[in-house]
């Protein structure tokens, strides 16, 4: 009986690469993920200044245009980072709500794996290193935590530099040009990603020429664009720091929770190969790395921000090089214990949404529910940066940091919660606020309640 | 490229067979899948038919399962611990509940033993084994709609108002179906392999009920706690469910988008991992 007998041919292995196994990964990052998401958003600890600015801005675009205004900055929406993209994405999240946002980012960047795993085929990588690649991008904590610190349209830029350089490595040039374009609408934060992957395109052997307008395009939009000069050059938030400057433990510490997994991978396989694997790729990675390392900017030596969730492709690019150039089958131990490297910082990392969450969750989450269901939205919203996230897509919901007692028009709601408070209002803001609640003829107060009191503005200054 | 096929029963290596137009595999694939549906409702209906034929009371058990169960639980919490579902009265609350879980979990409970117990049938023709716990879901599906029946009744007895919002159930239904279809495929080929599996499933599904919203209301409970219960992708579809029959909208949007992208994990792992245990099936059987 010959009925059971399986014999799966290699060429159909190399095709399930990109199959059910697939998709059940990519599903499986973006369920954790999104799951993970939804969960600091509903404990009252994701930021208005990471959602909630996205959550208005949206709503303003798709209310006002591209020209719409931002209540948090003052500015138009498109104009701090020039992320174009949120235009695009503005329409099905005002209609679909948050959760959508969630899903849709963590879909789009688990979706990188698709051609992370096509560049392995186009270098004819070996199977199972594709896979163990594969692999490390969906466990990078960089990544993870880049997706999971609420919502950041430079995170769409991740898998959008792998859609290009896979394009790139099967000569659809068209496609690399368009990925490109695409990557312009991820803002300024995306922008030496970007200028990267034009580099590499540029030292290709075929097709070099779509790399070299390519280079100049990224360079045209960094000029144009971004407005970039000698000036404004910090804005990218790389090399800021004064030549006189020492680097600090801080930005070492970085370095060395990026680096560690992948030296630690490359060395095991030196070892073994008895020849250390160098790789372009990851040359350009480590220059990544040090632009971020020789910033003034804490953000840019934090390995929970977007900037260095961007790092990741290059890196794996270097071990899916490095792979390709050695023919010879990665050992299986090093497979093995790159994948218990990078569970082990998932750990941490978990230790650290524990401690950044979970424990740190309002104890007046129901008061706080029952604060905004009295809120009608129909007129501005001040609130808090823990709140501002419950909003949801609304022109009006604005931060405290913004609050002036002397612009405050009639209707305006203050949703107070007494017990948070954090850097991004200062200290004058809550001295106002709790003037004018003591104030019956400029505010009544409609909710009191477990420490939150939502404030309506009834009267003139 | 090298494709094995197989026609009654026997399996064949065909290198050398030429390389097939795209269209034509399309063609193919398409009439595969047809084929697949046909045989899934066949048999579905025959699993039902079997089920109930020398019964005295035949389909009716499927009303009275749900019934007594309502009964029980009713008495229970409704009467002794006087759990409230304000305004919508606990009797219609809790039998919605357990009307949309008994779906989920009958479904499992006949998937992990779909394959297992179709062991003779398994060796006499060739079929996409995928569709025998396809088709046990899709049988307790048809149970479903009996029980669905009931639930109309005792809403209408009850006089509980019900919102426009109503027609999106077809819709979550889907979403139910698949992340049942997906614990289905899971659990049906680990049962060829490991029969603990029939009883530990019993004993997961007694546990999943309490943790999911099937017999309380969680509007009133604390944040962290109701997102704790709401990660459970079947707790959110049976709130999404009965948020809108009763309420008219959904009252927490975010987890339902974490309900597909479980749902879409769940259903592709146990396609996945149903693939790759199938070729084991005649070794283990």
């Amino acid at each position: 009986m010959t009925d059971d007998v399986w014999i799966r041919p290699e060429k159909e292995k190399l095709g399930e690469a990109l199959g059910v196994g697939s998709w059940t990964r990519v599903f499986a990052y973006a369920a954790i993920v999104v799951s993970a998401q939804i969960l600091r958003w509903s404990l009252f600890v994701a930021h208005g200044f990471d959602l909630g600015y996205y959550q208005q801005g949206m709503a303003a675009l798709v209310h006002y245009g591209p020209w719409a205004r931002s209540l948090y900055t003052g500015r138009g929406v498109l104009a701090p980072n020039s992320a174009w993209l949120a235009l695009v994405l503005a329409y099905p999240a005002v209609w679909l709500g948050t959760g959508f946002l969630f899903l849709a980012e963590s879909l789009a960047i688990a979706s990188g794996y698709f051609p992370l795993m096509r560049l392995a085929r186009a270098w004819s990588v070996p199977a199972d290193a594709a896979s163990f690649v594969g692999a490390l991008y969906l466990l990078s904590p960089l990544l993870i935590a880049g997706n999971l610190y609420d919502f950041h349209m430079s995170m769409l830029a991740v898998p959008l530099v792998l859609f290009a350089l896979a394009a790139m490595a099967e000569q659809r040039f068209g496609w690399y040009l368009a990925f490109m374009a695409l990557l312009t609408g991820c803002g300024s934060k995306a922008a030496i990603a970007m200028l990267l992957v034009a580099v590499i395109a540029t030292f290709r052997r075929t097709g070099w020429q779509w790399g070299a307008v390519s280079l100049l395009g990224v360079l045209a939009w960094m000029l144009l664009g971004l407005h970039l000069h000698s000036g404004n050059i910090a804005q990218l938030g790389w090399v800021s720091i004064p030549w006189t400057q020492r680097v600090g433990d801080r930005a070492i510490i970085y370095a060395g929770w990026v680096l560690a997994p992948f030296v630690l991978i490359l060395g095991a396989v030196g070892v073994r190969w008895r020849k250390f694997p160098g790789s372009f790729y990851g040359l350009l990675a480590l220059v990544y790395l040090a632009g971020n390392v020789l910033s003034t900017v804490p953000a840019e030596t934090s390995p929970f921000d977007q900037k260095s969730a961007l790092m990741v492709p290059f890196f794996l690019l270097a071990l899916l090089d490095v792979a390709a150039r050695h023919k010879a089958p990665w050992p299986a131990k090093v497979r093995t214990g790159g994948v218990v490297v990078m569970l082990a910082m998932l750990v941490v990392m978990s230790a650290d949404f524990y401690h950044s969450a979970w424990r740190v969750r309002p104890a007046n989450g129901l008061a706080l529910e029952h604060a905004l269901a009295t809120v009608s939205l129909a007129h501005p919203v001040y609130a808090q940066n823990n709140v501002l996230p419950h909003l949801g897509f609304t022109v009006n919901q604005v931060p405290f940091s913004r609050l002036d007692l002397s612009h405050l028009a009639p209707g305006s709601e203050i949703v107070w919660d007494t017990q948070f408070s954090d850097h991004t209002a200062p200290a004058s803001v809550y001295r106002a606020v709790a003037a004018l609640a003591a104030n019956k003829s400029r505010a009544r107060v409609i909710y009191d309640q477990g420490g939150v009191q939502v404030l309506k503005i009834v009267g003139q200054p | 490229m090298s494709h094995s096929v197989r026609v009654d029963g026997q399996e064949a290596q065909a290198p050398h067979t030429p390389e097939p137009q795209a269209g034509s595999v399309w063609k193919a694939r398409w009439r595969q899948l047809l084929l697949g549906v046909e045989l899934t409702r066949n048999l579905a209906v025959r699993d039902v038919e079997t089920r109930y034929k020398h019964s005295i009371l035949g389909l009716y058990w499927a009303i009275i399962n749900p019934l007594v169960t309502a009964g029980i639980f009713g008495f229970v919490f409704g009467v002794i611990f006087h759990e409230s579902s304000k305004p919508i009265p606990y009797v219609v609350f809790m039998l919605t509940g357990i009307t949309f879980w008994n779906f989920f979990a009958n479904g499992i409970m006949s998937a992990v033993g779909s394959v297992s117990g179709n062991a003779s049938l398994l060796a006499k023709i060739y079929f996409p084994r995928i569709v025998l716990p396809t088709a046990a879901v899709l049988a307790r599906f048809i149970d479903f709609m009996f029980s669905l029946g009931v639930l109309i009744v005792f809403i209408l007895l009850y006089h509980t108002p019900i919102c426009w919002s109503t027609l999106w159930i077809p819709f979550i239904l889907v979403l139910q179906v698949f992340f049942t279809l997906g614990i289905g495929y899971l659990v049906a080929a680990l049962n060829v392999l490991y029969r603990d599996i029939n009883q530990l499933m019993g004993l997961l599904l007694l546990v999943w009920m309490y943790f999911s919203p099937v017999m309380y209301p969680i509007t009133n409970l604390k944040p962290s706690l109701r997102s704790i219960l709401l990660m459970n992708p079947i707790g959110s579809i049976l709130q999404m469910e009965r948020d809108v029959i009763f309420t008219g909208h959904l009252q927490y949007p975010q987890f339902a988008w974490g309900a597909v992208a479980w749902t879409a994990f769940v259903f592709m792992a146990g396609i996945s991992l149903f693939r790759r245990i199938e070729p084991m099936f005649s070794e283990v059987m």
